[in-house]
Order: C-alpha cells, then structure tokens, then sequence
C-alpha cells in the first residue's frame, strides 16, 4: 500500500514537470510578447523591461531559472496562513506578474482560496444531490421516483453553465431578490455560484451512481444476501453502496478538473474574484509568469485529486488491494 | 407430523415484453425432516425457478407466482405470508447455496462479515465475539484450515471451492432446517465437485437438515437423493426414489437424460444427446411439452390435452406420454 502511495506520488512529480515545461514553452510560441499590447515606448527603453525581467535571455535559460525559482525547497506548515504561504512554508517564488504590480504567488494566494471555496461547495452540491438522487432512482427503478430525477439530470447535463447561471441569476437574483446577482461578499453570494456549478456534476453523477447501483443490484451476491434475509434497506446501504459508489469515485478526479476549469466561467459570470479569472486574464494579456503559476497550481490540484482517488479507490475496492 | 415442505401447484410465470413466459406450471411435491430431494432437468426448465419462488427471490416484476402454495412446517405458507416472516425464515430455517461461489460472495465485504450476518439477523442479542466464534467455528467444519486467520479474509483470496464452503459453512451457521443447493458443484473442478458434495452431505447429517439439490446433473443426484423429481418445460414429468428414476425409469425424457450420461456408455461409442431444444415456454403449451421436441415421435394422444400424472408404484409417479425417443443412430444423422 505504502508503496503504491509512494509510486504514484513520484508519478505526479514527474506530471507536473513535464505540464510546467510544455506550459513553459508554448506560452512563448504563442505570438506576441508581455507588453505588445503597451502603448509604443522608445526601444532602449522595452530592453530594459526586457533585461530586468530576463526576457532577453535564451529561453533555455530562462526555462532553468524559472525551474529554480519554482523548485519547492522548504516545508514549514506553521507559515502555511501568512500573507505568501507559497514562498513562507515551500519557498517556492513563481516569478512576478508583467501585467500586475504583485508577485505571481501574491495572487495566488489571494484568489486561489475564493476559488478553492466556490470548488468544494460546488462539488459538495455535486455529491450530496448527485448521490441521492442516483440512490433513489435506482431503488425505485422504472417508477416516478426514477424517471423524474434523471430527467431533470438528463436536462442538467445538457444546460452548459453559462446558460444555467443567468437563469439562476435572474430567478433567484433579479425577480425573486434571494440573492445578489454579483459579487463575493457575503456568505449568500456563495449560494447562486456553487449551485450553478455544481449542478451538471450533480447531473452526471446521480446518472453514474445509478448505473453503479443498478449494476450491483444485479450481481449474484445481491440474491445471496437476500437469501440470507437481509432487510432490504441493508442491502443497499452494506451489500451495494460500496461498490456502487466506485464509478462516482473514479469521476471524482475528472469532476474535479471540470470544477476547476468550469469555475472560471462562473467567475467571470457572477464577479468572483478567483483564481479561474486570472488564467484566462493572464493567456489573454500573455503574462507568461502569471499562465505558467496558475497551470501549475491546476496541475498540482488535479494530480492531488486523482492522486486521492486512487487511494479511495483501492480502500473501496479489496480486490485492489493486494496487486502490486 | 406433517412433512417439512409441501408444495402444491405451484405456478411462477414471467411477464415479459415477449409474452408471459410460464416457467414452473403447477409444481407439487412434498418432502420430509431430514430428507434429500433432487430436482433434476435441462437449462430452462423451471428448477431453479421452483426455489427461488419458494424464497420470494423471484425479481418482481416480471416474476409473478400466480398461483399455489409452500407450506413450510405446516404452519406458514411461503408464498403467502407477510414479508417480514418470510424474511425470518429465510437464512435462518431455510438456506440457500448458489451455482457460482465466484460471484455469489459479495466481493467488497470480509468473508467474517458475511458468514457472521445471518447470526446478527436471526439470533438476536449475540455478541460480536460468540459471532465470531461462530464463524470460525462453521469454517472449520466445512474443511477450511486456520479459520481462525482466514476468516478475515476477502473472498477473491479464495479459490473457487474454498468459496463455496465458505458458502455452505454461512448457509449452515444457523442450523437450517432446510437447505437449498442450486446446482452447487456446477461451476467447480470436477475434482472438487465430489468434495462438495460429501461436504454437504456431511453437513446435512451433522444437522439433520432436510436438502433440496437442483442439478442437471443425474449422476450427482444418483448417490445422494432420497426422492428424485424430473422436471421438464416448467413441470414435473417423473417423480420417485432414486431407484424408481435409475432403474424403472417411465418417461421418455427421464430415459433420454439417463441415456445421455456419458460414463454409462462404454468406450469409443458415440455419446448419446437428446435432440432439439426445450420448448419456448412463452408460447401456450395445451399438451405433451415433450412431443413438441424436434427429433421425438409422438402418436399425437397428447397434442391438445395435457397429460395426467400416473401413480406407478406407491412412491413413483410419472407424467403419461406416448412419445418415442429416436435411436443413437438417428441422433447422429441429426447431427
């Protein structure tokens, strides 16, 4: 088990390097430069912009500076709350920002946890009404309490978000007054955003876990168990939920990227000031350094996840457990 | 003392969207404490079907048992009792073994979990410890070395006959008054298959459980039935002792099945099959199901009236049929 952990750690390392240095490289493919979108400034005066941030060095070695800067060379979790816990508790410098006067870690560590809390409460709506609502379908099988769900599922997997958050927008927010239609300020304005992104992942995992359950409700060990005299409502909840639930397991790392990826529209729709924002912003304004730290940060995030889903996995699963 | 089971006329079909497919129509036997049936018959005839009626396994819908009764004691009818008797029966006087013990273990829980959960339902107020025990008790009965270390196992860290013991030791762990084995040798080595059976056989006397031993296989049903019933298209076609089946054997289906077991033949002789298939039991079947086999002659005296069952001997009965079952050599042709 330990080695397995192990193992997969030292894969993600090596994913998130090789994610960073194509990041690295194809950021500066792209056409254009920082500060082509500047107003015209003397040339003496752009190669000094350029010297100051290095850019007038072969990339090969700015690639290997950057790699420095970034390398993680400390671990001291009681800086894990100040002001820059990426360069306080790993002493990790992603560079600073050519478009911003902050640091690129300055940043992060402002959005990153905005985005972090619009992510979980979206995926805990996910779970929560995803879950139960597969449940209950596939123990109602063929009844209402089936075919209602996965309809309005089968509807919410259709609805993009950009659709769904100004709906939501305008019923909860413009006509019904629940919520603002905007902005991040108090604990309500969390509702609107994390419904509208949490809501397709509900979708397809309600859809998921029906089909897990309906799978499992059909195997042999289901009718031993009925055999035996199990109330029904055990062999749901002991003989079927664990293995039922595997496939929404193995989503859950996808589901996470999508949540991440996906929260940048929402962002840019309900005003959020996340980290999803900045990684289009900085592509749009070719703030390399700024592209390069959000990539990694998404990187280290869905590695973790998948990471965390293997683990789940093999402790949901016994038949994993003892392959090597 | 009335007999531990007594089925009467009973009728399970199956409502699909091909019809209504009439699996097991009019099914009766009894059988007494301590007493081992064998319900023998081809793939699709209703054998397992009977049984899984009797549990209330039948998925519902499209199962339905349309009519009937399994009056188990001589107290409660299993097909007509609220569920939650049934539920108490189940496991607890009448257990049930399976074909396949590779699928039939639930593969997410310890075998201690699931050999333990029928004590926890059934005997109420037993401690985890004396549970344990046991458990691993049973699994030592069944033939499993260092049950005390493998009682934690997985299932999928057993081979598929360790497994199966581990199947009849939970079907046994409460003291059935009837066990049910669904063809429980099947899926095994053909070296483990008579294990099996001597186990069970083994068990049943150690409780003096009565056994239900559904097989299509004669030669398992030969050493080990007290009462043998045929079943064939959703009926019984024979019914007696071994020794009525084996050697005054009346149907000609019964016949076929004997003829066709291929250790009775002798060496380098073509083997013998039955021809055709098992009627399509969605179709209505006004007489001799047998008749309608492609391959069998029939004099068409039951082409449109079913055939009534014949008292032959005090414990052998047998379904009338003046089908003729063709020679080896026409079987070849066939071929």
């Amino acid at each position: 088990m330990f080695r397995f952990i192990f193992n997969r750690i030292l894969q993600s390392v090596v994913v998130i390097f090789i994610v960073v240095t194509i990041t690295f490289f194809m950021v500066r493919l792209a056409p254009g430069d920082p500060f082509s979108s500047e107003r015209r400034i003397p040339d003496y005066i752009q190669q000094r912009i350029l010297e100051h941030y290095g850019l007038d060095r072969p990339a090969v070695e700015q690639y290997w500076r950057y790699l420095q800067g970034a390398a993680p060379k400390r671990f001291r979790p009681d800086k894990l709350f100040t002001e820059d816990p990426l360069l306080n508790a790993f002493g990790i410098d992603l560079g600073p920002s050519y478009t911003s006067a902050r640091t690129v870690n300055q940043i992060i560590a402002e959005t990153f946890p905005v985005s972090f809390e619009l992510g979980a409460w979206a995926l805990l709506i996910a779970i929560l009404f995803g879950v139960s609502a597969g449940m209950t379908a596939s123990v109602f099988r063929n009844t209402a309490l089936d075919y209602v769900p996965m309809s309005v599922a089968m509807a919410g997997i259709c609805l993009p978000t950009f659709v769904m958050g100004p709906i939501l927008a305008l019923i909860f927010g413009v006509w019904l007054g629940w919520f603002n239609v905007s902005g991040w300020f108090v604990p309500a304005d969390r509702v609107l955003p994390a419904v509208t992104l949490g809501l397709v992942y509900a979708a397809v995992i309600a859809r998921i876990t029906r089909g897990g359950m309906l799978e499992i409700l059909s195997q042999d060990f289901i009718r031993t168990a009925q055999a035996k005299g199990v109330p029904y409502g055990k062999i749901i909840f002991k003989h079927t939920l664990r293995g039922g639930l595997l496939p929404v397991v193995t989503y859950m790392g996808p589901a996470l990227a999508g949540v991440i990826s996906g929260s940048f529209v929402v962002e840019t729709i309900f005003q959020i000031p996340g980290l999803g924002r900045q990684f289009v912003q900085s592509a749009f304004n070719r703030d390399y350094f700024l592209v390069l730290g959000t990539v990694s940060v998404y990187a280290v995030l869905i590695t973790l996840a998948n990471l965390t889903v293997d683990i789940v996995q093999v402790i949901l699963n016994p038949r994993l457990r003892f392959e090597d | 003392m009335p007999p531990l089971l007594e089925v009467r006329d009973l009728t399970t079909y199956f409502h699909t969207r091909n019809g209504v497919v009439r699996a097991v129509d009019g099914v009766s036997f009894s059988l007494n404490r301590g007493e081992t049936l064998g319900i023998v018959g081809e793939s699709g005839s209703g054998k397992s079907v009977t049984c899984y009626s009797m549990l209330g396994l039948i998925p519902m819908p499209p199962g339905r048992i349309e009519k009937g009764s399994a009056v188990f004691d001589g107290a409660t009818d299993l097909l007509d009792c609220p569920p939650k008797v049934l539920q108490s029966i189940r496991g607890k006087r009448i257990s049930m073994i399976f074909q396949d013990p590779m699928t039939s273990l639930n593969p997410y829980l310890r075998v201690s979990t699931q050999i333990m959960e029928p004590l926890f339902l059934h005997e109420k107020g037993i401690g985890k410890k004396e549970a344990l025990e046991r458990a691993i008790q049973s699994l030592r009965e069944v033939g499993i070395t260092e049950p005390e270390r493998r009682v934690h196992f997985y299932p999928h860290e057993f081979s598929g006959g360790m497994r199966q013991r581990v199947m009849i030791a939970m079907a046994m762990i409460t003291h059935p008054e009837l066990l049910i084995a669904d063809e429980p040798s099947t899926a095994l080595d053909v070296t483990v298959q008579a294990q099996i059976l001597e186990l069970i056989k083994e068990r049943q006397r150690a409780n003096n459980s009565a056994v239900i031993l559904i097989t299509h296989d004669l030669g398992v049903v030969a050493g080990m039935c007290d009462r043998i019933n045929v079943m064939y298209a959703g009926k019984i076609v024979e019914s007696g002792t071994a020794d009525d089946i084996f050697k005054r054997a009346a149907h000609p289906y019964t016949i076929a099945l004997k003829r066709s077991i291929p250790s009775l033949g002798t060496k380098g002789k073509p083997l013998y099959t039955i021809p055709g298939m098992p009627p399509d039991l969605s179709q209505l079947i006004p007489g001799d199901a047998f008749a309608l086999r492609k391959g069998i002659r029939s004099g068409g005296k039951y082409d449109h009236t079913p055939p009534p069952m014949v008292q032959v001997s005090d414990t052998h009965w047998v379904r009338d049929s003046d089908c003729e079952l063709p020679s080896l050599e026409e079987v070849l042709d066939e071929c």
